[in-house]
């Protein structure tokens, strides 16, 4: 109960923050993908359905503020917390390049599938001047995010599951 | 806990379900378009609040964060335009001062024009006596431009005064003001003569000085033009000194005084015009100035 509303809480949070702090301190024109960042722990660290539950929901949030349908972020968003789920199972506490590299990896091909939803399918055919000026700045600087935000997240994890064992003794 | 679990779908199943779930969601979103509006004004109403603030927080330190980083940038920024005020604000100085210039020198011109039968030399006041008013003052032409002693000065309006030294770069000139300057004068419409004297008493308090000699006949009127007269020794006939105010007979009763405001404003003189003409006469006659 109380892991969901603390998870609850921080899709919101990263919501917030992706939707107008990040888009204040832009480099180069670019965000980071935070909410990626969220997904991407929340299922390395959890597993494959707390994560596409994440996904699904930071999806829909994005979906009914920004997208004409709805539906649409929240299914990529949720395959997103799907497939990292998978590796909840190589995955250690101690372990802080794993989500890191799965943070990258996902931006990455977030950014491949956007440059084929809002790209090509537009017909702008200039992968190189997406990938270059659009796709690999937003993946490293989501991944240097990350790096913060993947601590934080730990340390609300460790957190979280203290209280949890502590609640399960006294059950 | 545990029991729970069991009860609980396998990761395929729930994204099999939460695909269905999106797919439809996406039909629904895309046939109907108005339904999913009450949905986002809901949203909105919660989450548009809050961006709202972090927004001005952010705003807040970004400002912040950039006011420290852009520090040495403005100084810099500061430096540069303080400078260019101070640049802007010279050149617009000068371009007053031009134009002020340009308006003196136009009041030059048309007296220049009005005394054309006479030959005339420019020149400026590059010092004068203390006080605020032109008693004596230096102009910038000399004996080497042909200014000699006694030759008239006149400026927008009128005379001005007299050249009483000179050398050869400059001359010194005593205007109708001062204590000691006596000019022969005559009214322009009746021809009376009179003798108009500084007094630099008077020309501090209302701006006029002295007109004596009047001949008790005179039908001299207020308001009539004094020019200089055809008898002086100094000055040559025809300029215009100023308007007669204040005719009263004197205590002897034989003749009248008045008082004269010259048309030159003697606190702004700056540029005046040097007649290069000298009257003309036998050393040893008698002299009504």
């Amino acid at each position: 109960m109380k892991r969901g509303i603390v998870t609850a809480v921080l899709v919101f949070i990263c919501f917030i923050l992706q939707t107008s702090v990040f888009e204040l301190i832009k480099l180069a024109g670019i965000t980071p993908n935070i909410l990626l960042i969220l997904i991407s722990s929340v299922a390395v660290m959890r597993g494959q359905k707390p994560g596409m539950i994440v996904g699904f929901f930071s999806g829909l949030l994005m979906d009914i503020f920004y997208g004409s349908t709805i539906g649409g972020f929240a299914f990529l968003y949720m395959v997103f917390g799907f497939v990292d789920g998978f590796f909840n199972r190589i995955y250690y506490s101690d372990d802080n390049i794993l989500p890191l590299v799965l943070i990258g990896v996902n931006d990455l091909i977030y950014g491949f599938i956007m440059y084929i939803l809002c790209g090509l399918l537009q017909n702008h055919l200039r992968i190189i001047y997406y990938l270059k000026n659009i796709i690999l700045p937003e993946m490293v600087y989501t991944v240097a995010v990350g790096l913060v935000c993947y601590q934080i997240l730990l340390r609300i994890n460790d957190w979280l599951e203290k209280n949890e064992k502590r609640g399960a003794d006294f059950v | 806990m545990k029991n729970r679990h069991n009860f609980e779908f396998s990761p395929k199943t729930m994204l099999v379900f939460l695909t269905i779930i999106c797919i439809l969601l996406l039909s629904v979103s895309a046939v109907l378009k108005d339904a999913v509006k009450p949905l986002s004004a809901v949203a909105e109403t919660v989450v548009i609040p809050m961006q709202d603030g972090i927004n001005s927080f952010g705003v807040w330190v970004g400002d912040h964060a950039g006011s420290f980083k852009s520090m040495k940038e403005l100084k810099k920024e500061n430096a540069k335009l303080n400078e260019k005020v101070r640049e802007l604000t010279q050149e617009n100085e000068t371009l007053s001062t031009n134009e002020k210039e340009l308006n003196n020198l136009q009041k030059l011109l048309k007296i220049d024009k009005a005394y054309s039968q006479y030959k005339k030399v420019g020149a400026r006041v590059i010092s004068k006596g203390s006080g605020n008013w032109y008693n004596t003052f230096v102009i910038n032409k000399g004996s080497k431009d042909g200014i000699k002693v006694n030759m008239n000065v006149i400026a927008d309006g009128g005379l001005v005064g007299i050249v009483t030294e000179t050398g050869r770069t400059y001359a010194k000139v005593c205007s109708i003001i001062n204590d000691s300057s006596s000019v022969s004068a005559k009214s322009s419409q009746a021809g009376d003569t009179c003798v108009v004297q500084g007094n630099s008493e008077s020309v501090q308090k209302d701006g006029t000085i002295d007109v004596t000699y009047i001949s008790k006949d005179a039908d001299m009127k207020e308001g009539e033009e004094l020019i200089t007269s055809h008898i002086s020794s100094k000055y040559l006939e025809g300029i215009k000194i100023g308007t007669v105010s204040k005719i009263s007979t004197d205590s002897s009763n034989l003749t009248k005084s008045a008082k004269v405001t010259p048309f030159v404003d003697f606190q702004h003189i700056e540029d005046v015009l040097v007649i290069t003409q000298l009257k003309e006469v036998p050393a040893d006659s008698d002299s009504a100035d």
